[in-house]
C-alpha cells in the first residue's frame, strides 16, 4: 500500500514541509532551499523508479497503479528534478515567494501523478484541477506586474474550460450512472446515440486540449510562456503536457475511436500544427516561439492518438516522453542565456555566437532544437517517425503528409535559432558558463537524445507493454 | 592473432588515426604525423602478418559476410524474377588482394614517413596527415570489400580523398582547379560503374565476386547483356585508372603534395581500377567484346600516356604521364586475358613508381623546382641518395635487367605476344619511349652544368631544411632506400628464381627466359637510351633547340591530342549552354515561383495565425467555445443522424 503510493505521498509530504518552512519566521537561504528541492527531486525519482513495476488498485478502485502510470510519474519526476534545478539557476521569483513557488511546483506535480493513475472522473477531475490551480499560481509568481495580466487569463480561460469539462461529466455521469471511466466507457450502445452523452464525452474530451495546448484551447499558451518565469515555463511545457498524454490514452484507447471522432480531432490536430508552425515563424521571443512551437507539436500528438490503435497509444507515451526530454534540453539552454542576458525574455538575438561563448550549449541547443523538428538520427525524429507510421497504418497519410510538411516549416524557425547561435558574430563575447550540476544534467539529455533516437528498441517495447498494461477494462 | 582481427586492424587502424587527428586539441596538433604514421606502420606490419601466414596460399579465399540489408520487395520492380535481394558487407581475402593490401599498407608507410620529411614546414600538416589516414583507410576497404556495391562505396570515399589531396593547397588556384577536374571526371565515370552495378544486381540478384564467374553469368544473362555490363563497370575503371579519354586529370593531379602523387596517384589509387579489372575479371571476361574493348582503351592509354611523357619538363609531368602509360599496359594485359600479369606489373610498379615519386619529392623539396633543367642546374646531381634512387627506379621503369619492371613487363610483353601481334607492336612502342623519357629525364638532371650564382642565391634565402635534424632526415632516406630495396628484389620474386614465387601465386604461369624477348627488350633499351643520349648529351643546347623548333607533331603533342580542347569545347559550349537553360528554370522557376513563392505564402499564413492571438480574453473564449460546440454538433450529427 505505502510503496504503491510512494511517489505521491513523497510529494505530499515535500508540500507539508514547504508549507511549514513558509511559516517559519527567519526565511532560509536560496542556497539551502534549491540544495533541499534537488534532493527531494532525487529522491522522488528513486521512489518513482522503486514503484515502477508495481500493479494494484486504491481508494476504492478509483485509483489504479500500473506500469502505465508509474511510467508517465517518473516522467513528471524527471521534468520535476529538471525544473528544481533551472530555478536554482535561474529565476526570477521574488525572494520571499520563493518557497511557495517549490510549494506550488510540488503540488502541481503531486496533481499530475494523480492524473496518470486516476480512473474514476471524479478522482481524475480534482488531480486535473490541483494541477491546474498550482501552475496558474506558478505562472503568476514573477519579480514584476506584466505577468499578472497573462496569468489572470490563464486563470479564467482554464476556470472556463473546467466549468465546460464539468458540465461535459455531469452529462456523462448523470445519464450513465456511475464515475469509473471503466464502466462510462462500456456503457451500452444505446447510449452512444444519446446527443447529451456525446456531447458531454466531446466537450471533456476537448477540454484535455487545455492542457495539451492544442487548438482551440492553446490561446494560454503564448501569453503564459511570454511572461511567467522560465522555469515555471519550462514545467508547464514539459511535465504538463505529457500528464495531459496520459488522460488523453487513457480515455481514448479504451474507447475505441468512432470515425467521427477522429475526424474531428483530425481536423484539430491539422489546424494546431498549421497554426502553431506558421505564427511561430514570426516570433522573435524565444519563449513564445517554443509556445507555438508546442502548440504544433501538441498537433503531431493528436495525429498519433487519433488512430486510437494500440501502436498509436504506444507511440504517443514514447513521444510524449520525448518531448519532455527534448524540450527540457532547450529550456536549459535558454535559461543559461536568459541568465547571461540578465533578461527573463531572452530574444532570438540574445543567442548570437553562442557557439563561440559555449561552444557545449550551442551543440545542445542544435542537439535539441533538431530533435523537435525532427532531424534523424535524434529523439525527435524516431518518437515522429513511429508516431506517423501508427497513423498511416489507419489510412490518416493526408494528416501525415501535412505533418511532415509541418515540420519543414518548423525547420525554419528552428534553424533560425542554431543559425544566430553559430554564424552570427556576439555583441557580448564572455564565456558562458555551465555551473556542474547543469553540465551533468545537459549530458545526460543530450546522450538521451542521440542515444534513443539510435536505440529506441528497449523504450518503445517499454512503451507499447505499459500501454497494453494501462488499458481499463 | 586470429585473421579477422589482423583484418579489423588494417582497416580500422588509420580510421581511428582520421578520428583522433580531427579531434585533437589545437595545441596538441603537432602530434598528428606521429598518430597517422603509428597507425600506419600497425596496418602494414598486420597486412604483412597476414602475408606471412597464407604465404602458401592455403585455405584461400576466405570471406567474413555480415548482412547488411536484405530486399524482398517486388511491387517495386514487378519485372525482376529473384525473390530476394540482399546486400552484404565484410571481407573477402584471397591471394589477389592479400598481395595488394600488403603492397598499398606498405607504401602507405613508407609515405607517411616521407610526408613528415616533405610536410615538415607546412602549417596544416594536422590535416595532411588526417586526410592521408582516412585515405588508408578507404583504400583498405576498397580492397577487402566483398563486393561491388561495398567496393563503389569506398571507391567513391578514394575518390574524395583524392579530391581533398590534390586541392590540399587549394589557396592556389591551380590546385582547387586540378582538384575539381579530377572530382568531376571520376563522377562521370563512375555513373557508368553505378549503373553497371545496379544493372547486373537488379538481373542476377548477387554483387558478391566470389559469384561472379563465367559459367553463373553466361547462365544467367545474355552475352550482349554481359557486355554492356562489363563496359559500364569498366567505365569506372577508365576514370580511377586514369585511362583514355579520362586520363586528362591525372597529369593535373600532381599539383598536390608529392608525397600524395606518390601514394594515390601512381602507387595504390590509380591501380584501384587495375584491381577491379583483376578482382572481377569474372565478369569482364565472361564477354570477349569486353575484353577487346578493354584491350583498345588499354593500348590507346599507353600510346597517348608514353608519347605525352616524351616532352614534358615538368619531373611529375613525366612521371605522371608514364604513370598514365604504365596503366595502359596493364590494362592491356588484362584485356588480352592475363589477369596475372596484370596484376604482377601493378605490384613492381607500385613500388618502383612511388619510390620515383618520393625521389622527385626529395628533388623538388630541396631545389624548389619542378622543372628538371633547372633541377640539373641547380646541382640535381649531388644529391647522391635521391639520384641514385632515381636511377634504380628508372631502370626499373625501362625493364632493365634485373630491375622489377624487367619481369614484369616482360611478362606482359609475352602475352600480349601471344595475343595478338598488332598490341604486341604497340606495346614495344610503348616500351620504346619510355626508356626514352627515362633517359631524357637522367640525362637532363644528370649532364646540365652547375650554375652556381643561382644555387649560391637559393641557399642565402635561408632554408631550415638544409640544417634539417637526423630524425627528418631519416624519415627521407628510409623510405627511398627501403623502396629501392624492394623494387630490385620484387622481380625476382615474380619469377621462378626464389621460393615464393609471386607469379605462381597470382595464378599464372611460370616463365621461360625467351631469348627473342630479351633480345627485343635489349635492342629496345640501347636504342632508347642512345637516342636520349644523342639528343641530351648537352642539355643546355638541346632545350634551345627544342624551344625553337616547330612541328605538327610537337604541336599535337603540347596540345595533349587536343584532348582538353575537346573537353573544354563540350564543357564550355554544349555543357554551359544546357547548365543555362536549367539555371534560368532553377532562378525562375523553381527558385522565386517554388520556394520563395512557398515561404511567402505561408510566412503570410503566419501573419494570420498570430492575428488570431490578439490578447483579448473574449475572443479566446468566443473562439474556444465556438470550435467546441462546432465539434460537439459534429459528433452528435454523425452518431445519430437528427440533422
Amino acid at each position: 500500500m505505502t510503496l504503491l503510493f510512494l511517489p505521491e505521498m513523497m510529494l505530499s509530504f515535500l508540500s507539508v514541509a514547504l508549507l511549514c518552512l513558509t511559516l517559519l519566521k527567519n526565511q532560509k537561504s536560496e542556497k539551502f532551499l534549491s540544495n533541499f528541492m534537488l534532493l527531494s527531486g532525487l529522491l522522488l525519482m528513486a521512489g518513482c523508479l522503486l514503484s515502477l513495476n508495481l500493479t494494484g488498485s486504491l481508494f476504492s478502485n478509483t485509483y489504479r497503479v500500473d506500469l502505465f502510470s508509474q511510467g508517465f510519474k517518473t516522467i513528471t519526476a524527471l521534468a520535476f528534478l529538471l525544473t528544481v534545478l533551472l530555478a536554482a539557476e535561474w529565476n526570477q521569483i521574488p525572494k520571499n515567494r520563493l518557497v511557495e513557488f517549490y510549494l506550488f511546483l510540488t503540488t502541481g506535480a503531486l496533481g499530475m501523478m494523480m492524473m496518470a493513475s486516476a480512473v474514476d472522473v471524479l478522482s481524475l477531475f480534482v488531480a486535473i484541477e490541483l494541477s491546474a490551480y498550482s501552475l496558474y499560481l506558478l505562472a503568476a509568481l514573477k519579480v514584476g506586474s506584466r505577468n499578472a495580466e497573462s496569468s489572470v487569463k490563464y486563470l479564467i480561460f482554464g476556470a472556463t474550460t473546467s466549468g465546460v469539462a464539468l458540465w461535459g461529466l455531469s452529462l456523462v455521469v448523470g445519464l450513465t450512472g456511475s464515475t469509473s471511466i471503466a464502466e462510462i466507457l462500456a456503457s451500452p450502445a444505446a447510449l452512444s446515440g444519446q446527443p447529451a452523452f456525446v456531447i458531454g464525452l466531446a466537450l471533456f474530451s476537448l477540454s484535455l486540449l487545455f492542457k495539451l495546448s492544442g487548438f482551440p484551447l492553446q490561446f494560454w499558451a503564448p501569453d503564459v510562456y511570454e511572461s511567467a518565469s522560465t522555469p515555471a515555463v519550462s514545467f508547464i511545457a514539459t511535465a504538463s503536457k505529457a500528464a495531459a498524454v496520459t488522460v488523453l490514452i487513457r480515455l481514448f484507447f479504451i474507447s475505441g475511436m468512432p470515425a467521427a471522432f477522429s475526424m474531428a480531432l483530425g481536423v484539430l490536430a491539422f489546424i494546431s500544427m498549421t497554426l502553431g508552425n506558421t505564427a511561430a515563424l514570426l516570433q522573435t521571443d524565444v519563449k513564445r516561439l517554443l509556445a507555438y512551437s508546442s502548440i504544433a507539436q501538441a498537433g503531431y500528438i493528436l495525429v498519433g492518438l487519433l488512430s486510437g490503435s494500440a501502436n498509436g497509444m504506444s507511440t504517443a507515451f514514447f513521444y510524449a516522453f520525448a518531448y519532455v526530454l527534448m524540450n527540457s534540453a532547450a529550456f536549459l539552454v535558454l535559461t543559461l542565456v536568459a541568465k547571461s542576458a540578465g533578461h527573463d525574455n531572452p530574444q532570438i538575438s540574445h543567442f548570437d555566437g553562442l557557439a563561440e561563448r559555449s561552444p557545449f550549449l550551442a551543440l545542445m541547443l542544435l542537439l535539441s532544437l533538431l530533435s523537435l523538428a525532427g532531424i534523424p538520427p535524434l529523439i525527435g525524429f524516431t518518437g515522429k517517425w513511429i508516431l506517423f507510421s501508427s497513423a498511416m497504418e489507419k489510412g490518416h497519410w493526408f494528416l501525415v503528409l501535412w505533418a511532415v510538411l509541418n515540420s519543414v516549416v518548423s525547420l525554419f524557425y528552428y534553424l533560425t535559432i542554431v543559425k544566430h547561435a553559430y554564424i552570427t558574430k556576439p555583441k557580448d563575447t564572455s564565456p558562458l558558463e555551465v555551473p556542474i550540476r547543469l553540465r551533468v544534467a545537459a549530458i545526460g539529455l543530450c546522450a538521451a537524445l542521440v542515444l534513443m533516437g539510435i536505440f529506441p528498441g528497449y523504450f518503445i517495447s517499454f512503451a507499447e507493454h505499459a500501454v497494453a498494461l494501462g488499458l481499463i477494462r | 592473432m586470429n585473421d579477422l582481427n589482423l583484418l579489423w586492424i588494417i582497416q580500422l587502424a588509420p580510421l581511428v588515426a582520421f578520428l583522433l587527428i580531427q579531434l585533437l586539441p589545437k595545441n596538441a596538433k603537432r602530434t598528428a604525423p606521429l598518430i597517422a604514421m603509428g597507425a600506419a606502420l600497425l596496418a602494414a606490419l598486420s597486412s604483412l602478418a597476414l602475408f606471412y601466414a597464407h604465404r602458401d596460399g592455403n585455405n584461400m579465399p576466405q570471406q567474413y559476410i555480415y548482412q547488411w540489408l536484405k530486399v524482398s520487395d517486388k511491387s517495386l520492380w514487378p519485372f525482376v524474377t529473384i525473390d530476394h535481394y540482399v546486400l552484404n558487407i565484410g571481407f573477402l581475402v584471397d591471394k589477389l588482394n592479400l598481395l595488394m593490401i600488403t603492397v598499398v599498407t606498405v607504401i602507405a608507410f613508407f609515405v607517411h614517413l616521407f610526408s613528415y620529411y616533405y610536410m615538415a614546414e607546412d602549417k596544416s600538416r594536422a590535416r595532411y596527415f588526417g586526410f592521408l589516414s582516412f585515405f588508408a583507410f578507404s583504400m583498405t576497404g576498397l580492397v577487402l570489400s566483398t563486393n561491388l556495391l561495398q567496393t563503389f562505396l569506398f571507391w567513391e570515399l578514394v575518390g574524395l580523398t583524392s579530391y581533398l589531396l590534390i586541392g590540399f593547397w587549394y589557396e592556389k588556384q591551380s590546385a582547387s582547379t586540378a582538384a575539381r577536374k579530377a572530382f568531376v571526371i571520376n563522377r562521370l565515370a563512375d555513373l557508368g560503374f553505378y549503373l553497371g552495378i545496379v544493372v547486373l544486381f537488379i538481373l542476377t540478384g548477387t554483387l558478391n565476386f566470389t559469384d561472379l564467374n563465367h559459367e553463373f553469368l553466361r547462365q544467367m544473362l545474355p552475352a550482349s547483356t554481359l557486355t554492356i555490363i562489363g563496359i559500364l563497370i569498366f567505365m569506372g575503371v577508365m576514370g580511377k585508372s586514369a585511362q583514355f579519354p579520362f586520363h586528362v586529370w591525372l597529369p593535373d593531379a600532381m599539383e598536390g603534395p608529392t608525397p600524395v602523387s606518390a601514394l594515390i596517384h601512381s602507387a595504390t589509387m590509380v591501380a584501384a581500377g587495375v584491381f577491379l579489372l583483376a578482382r572481377a575479371f569474372g565478369l569482364f571476361s565472361s564477354s570477349e567484346i569486353t575484353l577487346l574493348f578493354i584491350l583498345i582503351i588499354g593500348t590507346l592509354t599507353a600510346l597517348v600516356g608514353a608519347s605525352l611523357a616524351t616532352i614534358q619538363r615538368d619531373i611529375k609531368k613525366i612521371l605522371a604521364y608514364s604513370t598514365v602509360s604504365q596503366l595502359g599496359l596493364m590494362v592491356m594485359a588484362i584485356g588480352a586475358g592475363s589477369a596475372a600479369a596484370g596484376m604482377f606489373h601493378l605490384t613492381t610498379h607500385a613500388f618502383f613508381k612511388s619510390l620515383l615519386f618520393l625521389t622527385s619529392g626529395a628533388f623538388i623539396h630541396h631545389f624548389h623546382s619542378n622543372d628538371i633543367w633547372e633541377i640539373g642546374q641547380r646541382g640535381g646531381k649531388r644529391d647522391k641518395v635521391a639520384v641514385a634512387a632515381l636511377c634504380l627506379g628508372l631502370f626499373s621503369l625501362c625493364g632493365i635487367f634485373p630491375f622489377a619492371g624487367f619481369f614484369s613487363k616482360d611478362l606482359i610483353l609475352e602475352v600480349l605476344r601471344e595475343h595478338n601481334l598488332f598490341f604486341y607492336i604497340a606495346a614495344i612502342l610503348v616500351s620504346f619511349l619510355t626508356v626514352y623519357y627515362s633517359f631524357r629525364m637522367l640525362f637532363v638532371i644528370l649532364f646540365s652544368k652547375e650554375k652556381k650564382d643561382m644555387h649560391a642565391h637559393e641557399t642565402a634565402l635561408a632554408h631550415p631544411h638544409h640544417s634539417s635534424t637526423g630524425a627528418i632526415e631519416l624519415c627521407r632516406v628510409i623510405p627511398l632506400a627501403s623502396l629501392a630495396i624492394i623494387s630490385v628484389v620484387m622481380g625476382f620474386l615474380g619469377t621462378g628464381w626464389l621460393d615464393s614465387r609471386l607469379l605462381l601465386w597470382l595464378g599464372g604461369e611460370e616463365t621461360h627466359v625467351n631469348s627473342e624477348l630479351l633480345i627485343t627488350t635489349l635492342i629496345l633499351i640501347v636504342s632508347g637510351a642512345l637516342l636520349a643520349y644523342i639528343f641530351f648529351k648537352n642539355p643546355e643546347t638541346a632545350e634551345t633547340r627544342l624551344t625553337q623548333s616547330r612541328g605538327p607533331i610537337k604541336t599535337i603533342l603540347e596540345r595533349k591530342f587536343f584532348i582538353d580542347d575537346v573537353y573544354e569545347f563540350l564543357t564550355k559550349k554544349v555543357g554551359m549552354g544546357i547548365a543555362g537553360a536549367f539555371a534560368w528554370f532553377d532562378r525562375k522557376i523553381a527558385k522565386e515561383l517554388m520556394v520563395n513563392g512557398t515561404a511567402y505564402r505561408i510566412l503570410d499564413l503566419g501573419k494570420i495565425s498570430s492575428k488570431i492571438q490578439d490578447g483579448l480574453l473574449q475572443d479566446y473564449l468566443s473562439w474556444a467555445v465556438g470550435v467546441g460546440i462546432l465539434v460537439a454538433f459534429w459528433l452528435v450529427k454523425s452518431n445519430s443522424g437528427i440533422f
